[in-house]
């Protein structure tokens, strides 16, 4: 029996798996903050209010009534009268609707102005774009007010100039922020492929540029109704607004700063609805802002924090929290004795809080990394194996959490540990080394001073003895010239050489578990090779032990004393890298063997397992591989599959599998 | 056995009428402040010359910074050569000037890296095909969507994700997407740069098996730009290598794997590492010595 299964790709349709409903969209985010959705009820009251003016005002907001001026809050005017006995709660409901009308007028003429003069500075570039740029930097020289003043002195006094002076004020906010997002769109490729396409440029830029400025633009234009608002009362209080016997918020203020001596009520009723309207908009604006962030404001859980504790001496024990487990009583994952194991990962399951309650990312998972030696964890994405690694650093990220399982480090139980007291273990106990090595150095310092600061903590060195020791650890790690690169910052590096100096670091205080995940995945070939081979060396001179992250086989086949292979969240082989390879136990395994390519064998079609990894949340209830493999049976998919004898596969003792090439 | 040095046309193997002929191309990328007077202009791809023959994948590999997307880029007009040219089916791409004709944007078609980039995430993706054919003036806006659905089939996707976005499918599916906005225009050469380095293994297999299988039926070239000799090996009838820009090596794939006597390829693919932990040992002690050798480039 063979894994090497005929290829259904070509003509050949794949199920569309259902649509789902998309929880992630823009306004169902929105409608998850309560503050944003206070700002949008409000705001729905100010509009209403607007319409409804005429139905709402218990007076004509004109009628002047001689026998009532200047009178404060009453029976008959409920928030008083003016100098001219009009009815102040009648102007205020009115007033709503010229703030409305300029601010949206205003806005609207803004972004109809700036939006494509940024539009052609961002994708054109060049010269136009310097020139245009320092324009607006004239035009920002200019103090809007003033801009405003012209405006209205040339066109005179009515709503359409008044919007008018209000939009030129911030067409160019629009035109400097269409430009920045354009330019950092023109370099996705989706513009490119239009470019390719043959596509003409206005095409480019409102078809498809444009729409993916809306989230920017919409947070701009909320902050911006805001303060249209405001700018509206400033003109309308210095007299530039509109003719005074149309109620405006503005020319109330004005108005009750003349009478201030008489009746001191009067700024009150305008100035609070200025304020909260402006409120509204700039929650909503945050709000938007938030939503296209994705940052929801949730804290950290730690509710899970005490159940772990339980869960892990539980475990520990040898008997598990509460779950039923047929089979392997030791580790689900990795049987191995764990008398001389450096790190013990025992049943660790990992979820994330999702809307409908936890999404398992890791079931029921187990590791064994003994003495020096170099475990390979061998999986695609979203089989769980980079969230593994960092349950067993303790740097989940948010939302995700170890709800099941112990890690022993040397012994000692570190699941469930607080931020300091894990710290403790961090570097010296257990150090990682990240695919991008840019986020493990930071980009302010020098390479150096990131590299003596954990030495003087650790080994509580003088400054010049970290110096020294920096050096030997960099030329130690392949770095030329380490003393006069100490003082580089990270970016004056290469990818292989930020690589080393990110490897460095982590050795930096004498970690012995090093967890390498996906280290050498993002550099060249050679540099690969190079890296690879240091990490082994460094290995016997440290002592220390290896846990290899990788997608690929390769990887794992040159550096890897064993390996464990994952699929969709769980383990399903585990051996000596030699069995494992040549024997594959699992279909997964062979499967995935077949496919990668060799690169030994010149042409040929490679071997392709059909259809996806289920994403979390989407496994099935049996084997997680079974609706891939071709030789599950129908008993495959009924109850779900344990790890015995190493293996995660109710099949394994009947099949034979070859991994025949390509 | 053919070898460096390759300036002048070392086309290895019989002599068809190349479709795509580059000849001494070189680019450069201006550095320095952008406004600043005094730019200096670095050189990232040097008189490089190959050629891609109808129905053929030719493979472009190098490290990063060799200059092979740059290569790619400057193909599908997205960069500007300094000198050199390009010839499309006996027209020089080159003297095209500042706009491109329709028909060379049909004929050549791009597959980028990053297939969640190179998608509009604002649009469904059937108009990721539609646009472009409504562009080249193919068909009533029916018969637009009939050829999406056609393109659809053609790389194994449902019809039914015609009208989902982009972030709502898989990284494979995406690509198939890609896949078939190329393909939709039925162009003789696609450039697939880096096409199938950000899937996993078993979704890029599939993708390598499609893309074969699309050559086999259309008779389309690819131009296979990647860092993976592996993939290379497997799919390209000749290869091109760079290294720093420069063009070192250019012969049949099955030549160039075998029997190479390049330094720099002979030290690409020995960086390779080996699915067989047999022998891996020896392996590391042989580049350990190379290492310690002095430098051969």
């Amino acid at each position: 029996m063979t894994v090497t299964e005929k290829t259904p790709a070509f003509g050949k349709t794949e199920p569309a798996p259902p649509r789902k409903r998309n929880r992630h969209g823009l306004v169902p985010r929105l409608l998850r903050q309560p503050g944003t959705v206070a700002g949008m009820g409000v705001l729905l009251l100010v509009v209403l209010i607007a319409v409804a003016a005429p139905l709402l005002a218990p007076h004509d907001p004109a009628a002047h009534n001689y026998d009532a001026v200047l009178q404060g809050p009453g029976v008959e005017h409920w928030l008083g009268t003016d100098d001219l006995g009009r009815d102040t709660l009648s102007r205020l409901l009115y007033g709503a609707r010229v703030a409305l009308l300029v601010s949206v007028g205003a806005v609207g003429i803004a972004m109809l102005i700036g939006v494509p003069i940024g539009l052609l500075l961002g994708y054109r570039g060049g010269w136009t774009d310097r020139l245009g740029s320092r324009l607006l930097d004239v035009s920002d020289a200019l103090p809007g007010i003033m801009v405003g003043f012209t405006v209205i002195a040339i066109l005179g006094r009515g709503l359409l100039s008044l919007m008018l002076a209000v939009g030129l004020i911030f067409c160019m906010s629009f035109a400097r922020l269409t430009r920045a997002v354009t330019l950092a769109e023109r370099e996705r490729q989706y513009v490119e492929s239009a470019q390719v396409a043959g596509l003409r440029t206005p095409e480019i830029l409102f078809r498809h540029v444009l729409p993916n400025l809306t989230g920017p633009l919409a947070v701009q234009a909320a902050g911006f109704l805001g303060h249209a608002v405001v700018i509206e009362s400033v003109l309308s209080f210095l007299g530039l607004g509109l003719e005074s016997d149309t109620a405006s918020w503005g020319a109330m203020l004005s108005l009750a700063a003349e009478q201030q001596a008489e009746q001191p009520f009067l700024p009150f009723p305008p100035g609070i609805a200025i304020v909260i309207t402006v409120l509204a908009f700039n929650v909503i604006s945050d709000g938007i802002n938030d939503a296209l962030m994705g940052g929801g404001r949730t804290s950290v859980s730690r509710r899970f924090r005490g159940t772990l504790k339980a869960a892990a001496a539980a475990s520990a024990d040898g008997t598990t929290a509460g779950q039923d487990r047929t089979g392997s009583t030791v580790g689900a994952g990795d049987s191995s004795d764990d008398s001389d194991a450096v790190l013990a990962v025992r049943h660790v399951t990992v979820a994330l809080d999702g809307p409908d309650g936890p999404v398992p990312l890791v079931k029921d998972a187990g590791l064994t990394l003994r003495d020096g030696e170099v475990l390979g964890l061998l999986g695609e994405s979203g089989s769980g194996k980079s969230i593994l690694s960092r349950s067993v650093l303790g740097l989940l990220p948010r939302g995700i959490h170890m709800t099941e399982g112990s890690v022993r480090l040397g012994g000692e139980e570190i699941a469930g540990l607080g931020e300091k007291e894990m710290r403790r273990h961090r570097g010296s106990g257990i150090s990682v080394v990240l695919q991008d090595p840019m986020t493990a150095l930071s980009p302010v310092h020098t390479v150096g001073r990131q590299l003596c600061e954990p030495l003087r903590l650790h080994f509580g060195l003088s400054k010049e003895q970290a110096r020294a020791r920096a050096v030997e650890l960099l030329t130690r790690v392949g770095v030329r010239d380490a003393e006069g690169r100490l003082d580089d910052y990270p970016h004056q590096f290469s990818g292989g050489m930020a690589q080393r100096v990110a490897i460095a670091m982590a050795l930096a205080a004498g970690p012995k578990v090093l967890i390498a995940d996906e280290a050498t995945s993002a550099l060249d070939v050679t540099t690969q090779s190079q890296v690879l081979d240091l990490l082994l060396e460094l290995r016997d001179e440290f002592n220390m032990s290896i846990i290899m992250i990788t997608h690929d086989l390769g990887v794992v086949a040159e550096t890897c004393d064993r390996v464990a292979v994952m699929y969709a969240g769980q383990i399903v082989e585990v051996g000596e890298v030699s069995d494992v390879l040549h024997r594959p136990r699992h279909p997964y395994t062979a499967a995935l063997m077949a496919s990668s390519p060799s690169g030994e064998v010149t042409g040929g079609r490679l071997a392709t397992i059909p259809g996806q990894v289920p994403p979390a949340g989407s496994w099935p209830v049996g084997c997680h591989f079974a609706d891939r493999c071709s030789f599950a049976e129908d008993g495959c998919r009924e109850h779900p599959v344990h790890l015995a004898e190493n293996v995660r596969c109710t099949r394994a003792d009947d099949l034979v599998l070859e991994v025949t090439k390509p | 056995m053919k070898t460096a040095p390759l300036t002048e046309s070392a086309a290895p193997g019989t002599d068809d009428a190349p479709l795509l002929e580059v000849r001494d191309l070189s680019v450069c990328y201006r550095t320095g402040r952008a406004a600043s007077w005094r730019r200096t202009d670095t050189p990232v791809v040097d008189r490089v010359s190959f050629d891609v023959r109808p129905g053929e994948t030719l493979g472009l590999v190098g490290e990063s910074g060799s200059g092979k997307s740059t290569i790619g880029r400057t193909i599908l007009r997205l960069v500007d050569p300094v000198s050199g040219t390009i010839t499309f089916d006996g027209r020089e791409v080159t003297a095209f000037g500042r706009s491109t004709p329709l028909s060379y944007r049909r004929d050549v078609q791009a597959v980028f890296q990053d297939p969640a980039s190179s998608l509009n995430p604002r649009h469904i993706v059937r108009d990721a095909i539609t646009g472009p054919l409504r562009r080249h003036g193919r068909g009533s806006r029916k018969e637009r969507e009939e050829a999406a659905a056609e393109a659809f089939h053609m790389v194994g996707l449902n019809p039914a994700l015609l009208t989902r976005y982009p972030m709502e499918l898989s990284g494979g599916q995406r690509q198939r997407v890609a896949i078939a906005r190329a393909i939709a225009l039925k162009p003789r050469l696609v450039i697939c740069d880096e096409a199938v380095s950000a899937l996993d293994v078993s979704t890029q297999s599939q993708i390598v098996n499609l893309l074969a299988d699309l050559q086999e039926s259309t008779g389309v070239s690819f131009l296979f730009i990647t860092h993976d000799l592996r993939l290379v090996r497997h799919i390209s009838q000749r290869v091109a290598v760079l290294q720093h820009g420069r063009l070192v090596e250019f012969a049949d794939t099955e030549q160039l794997f075998r029997t190479t006597r390049q330094p720099y390829t002979r030290r690409l693919l020995a960086a390779i590492p080996a699915t067989d932990p047999e022998g891996r040992e020896h392996r590391r002690a042989r580049r350990a010595a190379h290492r310690k050798a002095p430098n051969t480039t």
